[in-house]
């Protein structure tokens, strides 16, 4: 059975093969010639002013990440369930629909409380 | 800046303040596009609703409205020349008076007269012109302010000389935010400090150049080049070709 | 580890070097350095009519940090002298400059204390290509003679610049 899998595993070394030994290759073969402009921030030619590792970003980013982080767990657990679901029959549907309503609780309350308008 | 909250009911054909109808719908329709308060609506003063003041008439009415200036007419434009000291206080005078109404400043520019015997060479011997020759004993910046009323359909300069060994200005930056960078302009061509200015620095050159381009002592620049301006050079057809490719005219250069 | 840079030269690496050389001539990415009337030339030339990408200089990069060549295509004036050394020194080796028109190749009309005359006073050119504005089949030209000067380099005259 494992070995169904095994066009799969071939087609991930040729491909990490592939991505390894171009950048490998570039790296060990191409020219090294580094200056310090060259390792500095690109700001179109400017000096670069404002700090790269002190820059600060706006909340909003955070709360995006945690709000996907919750409901991409939730359909994560979705997929095996649908794939599942012809051997579960009702018991799977009504454990389902608790799960997601449970969630869909805490969506409703997200909306409510303003948590999907970006500003 | 009127929003459209501000205008009055539309298509009403009432004329201004009054019950009568306007007869005239042209007329009607501008009459109702200014509400009656509007400061921007032509007023009672003679010579407006589209048609311009005559440039003597303009003059007199600042001479007579701020005084101590000197207005020059010609060649069918207004030139009014003031002391540096009273500079702000005329401009301020033409972009609030009724008459004047300067409300756009459309440019701010210098010119430099330097001091000295100048030879003005205009090549005689192709152009005909004569040469001619010039003597300041005090050199100046003249810098000329370009003024323009949209309500008034007007424009006319305004023209200050300061003296070109420190030359210095008041700005004007508070009148019209547009000079900005005109006044930037004018300090790096020309070295006049704007006081009262919120950034005054170079703009056209590199911050740390030394030496104002515009004036009329400055180098030229550049590298030399000698050009015979009455030589004559032959067509390419019978000219030494370093290297002649193909036939006469330089053949087919295809690879 | 920069083995290129290390390579002897001589004949053993001929092939080596050919093949290097092609590859890179033929897939020049131009950073856009379009200043003045030559970019618009520059346009032209990666439009439809003189193709540019049929030559492999398939995509103006913006960041210098994926371009090959630098099409210096317009007046440098001393304000931007600096930027344009920036720019240089932040592209990634191995890089050429192409000189566009008179005013990069050498201040062209305007020989005065504002226009630096020539870019080679700031950066190491390989190809100047001279006109005002040079037509885009005149810029061509100039691309495809340095494809033939990439063709001819060796790795110690890259690794030299």
């Amino acid at each position: 059975m494992i070995a169904d899998y095994l066009p799969v595993l071939l087609l991930f070394i040729l491909a990490f093969g592939f991505a390894g030994a171009s950048i490998g290759v570039s790296a060990l073969v191409g020219p090294k010639r580094p200056n310090p402009t060259k390792l500095d921030a690109f700001e179109c030619g400017n000096v670069p002013l404002g700090q790269v590792k002190g820059t600060r970003f706006s909340v909003k980013f955070y709360l995006v990440a945690m709000m996907f982080l919750i409901f991409d767990i939730e359909t994560v657990f979705l997929y095996p369930w649908a794939v599942a679901q012809g051997r579960l029959g009702w018991f799977g549907v009504v454990q389902m629909l608790l799960f997601l309503g449970i969630l869909g609780v805490a969506f409703v309350y997200e909306i409510g409380r303003g948590g999907l308008s970006w500003d | 800046m009127a929003t459209p909250a501000d205008a009055p009911p539309p298509a009403d054909a009432s004329g201004p303040g009054g019950d009568t109808p306007i007869a005239d719908p042209d007329e009607a329709a501008a009459a109702a596009a200014t509400p009656p308060d509007d400061p921007r609506r032509p007023s009672a003063i003679p010579g407006l609703e589209g048609d311009p003041l005559p440039l003597e008439a303009l003059a007199e009415r600042i001479v007579n409205g701020f005084g101590a200036v000197t207005t020059d007419i010609s060649h069918g434009e207004l030139t009014v020349q003031v002391a540096p000291e009273r500079v702000h206080a005329l401009l301020l005078f033409c972009r609030d008076d009724d008459a004047v109404r300067a409300n756009v400043l459309a440019d701010l520019s210098a010119l430099h007269w330097p001091a000295g015997e100048f030879v003005v060479e205009r090549q005689p011997a192709t152009t005909g012109w004569p040469d001619y020759r010039i003597e300041r004993d005090r050199g100046v910046i003249e810098v000329d302010y370009l003024l323009r009323s949209w309500f008034r359909n007007h424009h006319f300069r305004v023209s200050v000389g300061v003296d070109d060994t420190e030359p210095v200005l008041p700005s004007v930056t508070d009148v019209w935010p547009t000079a900005n960078f005109h006044e930037r302009e004018v300090h790096d061509m020309f070295g006049v400090d704007f006081t009262g200015h919120p950034n005054l620095r170079r703009i056209l050159m590199p911050d740390e150049w030394v030496g104002h381009p515009g004036r009329k002592d400055y180098p030229l620049g550049g590298v030399e080049i000698e050009y015979e301006h009455d030589k004559f050079i032959p067509s390419p057809q019978d000219r030494e070709l370093r290297q002649v490719v193909g036939g006469e005219r330089g053949g087919d250069r295809h690879e | 580890m920069g083995l290129e840079d290390n390579l002897p030269s001589g004949i053993l690496l001929t092939n080596l070097e050919k093949f290097v050389n092609y590859s890179r001539a033929h897939s020049l990415w131009p950073a856009t350095f379009g200043l003045a009337c030559c970019a618009i030339e520059m346009m032209s030339m990666g439009g439809p009519r003189h193709d540019a990408a049929r030559f492999g200089m398939e995509v103006f990069r913006a960041s210098p940090r994926q371009a090959d060549l630098m099409i210096v295509a317009g007046r440098v004036s001393n304000k931007m002298a600096p930027v344009l050394r920036r720019i240089y020194d932040q592209m990634s080796d191995p890089k050429w400059v192409l000189s566009m028109g008179v005013c990069a190749t050498s201040g062209g009309m305007f020989n005065n204390y504002a226009i630096v005359q020539g870019v080679d006073h700031i950066v190491p050119v390989d190809m100047y290509v001279p006109g005002c504005p040079p037509r885009p089949e005149m810029l061509l030209d100039g691309i495809l003679k340095l494809h033939a000067k990439i063709q001819g380099e060796t790795f110690a005259e890259q690794g030299a610049k």
